[in-house]
């Protein structure tokens, strides 16, 4: 091996040596790690190494808080208004009624936006229909007056198309959402 | 539910230990460790039993970087006001790196190289190599993922290694 792929591999190893300790390699890098290994006396050096260091750090023990603290705590504590532990979910008493109005609030908001965003369909009462009614009457009454006294008569499916229909499309439109046809 | 003093009892050592290795000595741990459990008291109504522990790690961890901060900040201020040659002295009287390689304490080096990584290399060897915890408690508290807690602990271990290398040399430990 060049040395340069040498040292390449050398600092490939020790980065690796502690997930190798953990056996977080994949098998494909722990096996290329222990080939290389078996071969550098160095990194072979630095694995023991490293496994000593954990072992000695595993070992340094668990301290002991001094009694003196924890009591020192306690005798601090006890001089100042006990923090009472709450249930999760709880509010201080004065707070309800500003959340209830807030929540009121809130649903009125939401009304007026899905209100707001469907315009209302035009509100007409009876009357303005039954008025709607007797003028077409009165319209096409007045249509076939004048066809009597010009003394020529309108065939019935010329009438239909071309007077009815359009006065029952504008009428529609004017009344109710979708014309009918 | 337990009470406040059964939560103390549960607890001090572990928050104690975790600042006697961040920081390095008894009387800022005593001190790191009587705050916290003051600021649990504080805010008892607010901490949840369930995540009590992963809590007093975080406002541990948190004090403890604050200690060393104000630590590094009073050096500052005793270096600018003319303290030089006192800190000098103090750096003189230091044992100097052969007589430390003659130190055949290694818990002792591990310790205070341990306290010289920096953050969150140290609170992760901490928490992983010396209090025990999975990497998914550890990354519950730091707020990391799994595998992050994991690069962090292999480098931090890498970084010890190094550490002791040169100070110990190969062959002593």
């Amino acid at each position: 091996m060049a040395r340069s792929d040498e040292e390449t591999t050398c600092a490939w190893a020790r980065q690796v040596i502690e997930a190798y300790l953990d056996g977080d390699l994949t098998a494909d890098e722990a096996a290329r790690l222990e080939s290389h290994l078996s071969g550098c006396q160095a990194c072979a050096e630095e694995l023991a190494l490293a496994k000593r260091l954990n072992l000695a750090l595993r070992d340094l023990p668990e301290q002991r808080c001094p009694d003196r603290i924890a009591d020192a705590v306690l005798d601090r504590v006890g001089k100042e208004p006990r923090a009472a532990r709450r249930p999760a979910g709880w509010y201080p008493r004065v707070w309800r009624p500003a959340a209830l109005a807030a929540m009121l609030l809130l649903v009125a908001i939401t009304a007026l936006v899905i209100k707001g965003a469907k315009p209302p369909p035009p509100t007409v009462t009876p009357e303005e229909i039954v008025r709607a009614e007797q003028q077409v009457r009165w319209t096409l009454a007045y249509v076939g007056e004048i066809g009597r006294r010009s003394a020529f008569t309108v065939r019935d499916d010329v009438l239909e198309s071309r007077i009815v229909h359009p006065i029952r499309k504008a009428f529609s439109d004017v009344f109710e959402e979708e014309p009918t046809s | 539910m337990p009470d406040f003093r059964e939560i103390v009892e549960q607890h001090r050592h572990r928050v104690y230990t975790f600042s006697f290795y961040c920081l390095g000595n008894a009387q800022d741990a005593e001190d790191v460790t009587q705050e916290v459990l003051v600021r649990l008291w504080k805010n008892w109504h607010k901490v949840k039993m369930d995540s009590i522990r992963p809590w007093l790690i975080r406002v541990t961890r948190n004090a403890c970087i604050d200690a060393i901060r104000k630590r590094r900040s009073y050096r500052a201020v005793v270096a600018d006001e003319g303290y030089e040659v006192m800190l000098t002295s103090a750096a003189d009287a230091q044992p100097d790196p052969s007589s430390v390689m003659e130190i055949s304490d290694l818990k002792q080096q591990l310790r205070e190289a341990v306290e010289r990584l920096g953050d969150p290399y140290r609170t992760i060897v901490i928490l992983r190599e010396i209090q025990d915890m999975t990497y998914a408690e550890i990354g519950e508290v730091l707020g990391v993922p799994l595998n992050t807690v994991k690069v962090y602990l292999h480098r931090g271990r890498r970084m010890l290694r190094e550490q002791l290398r040169e100070r110990v040399g190969h062959g002593q430990i």
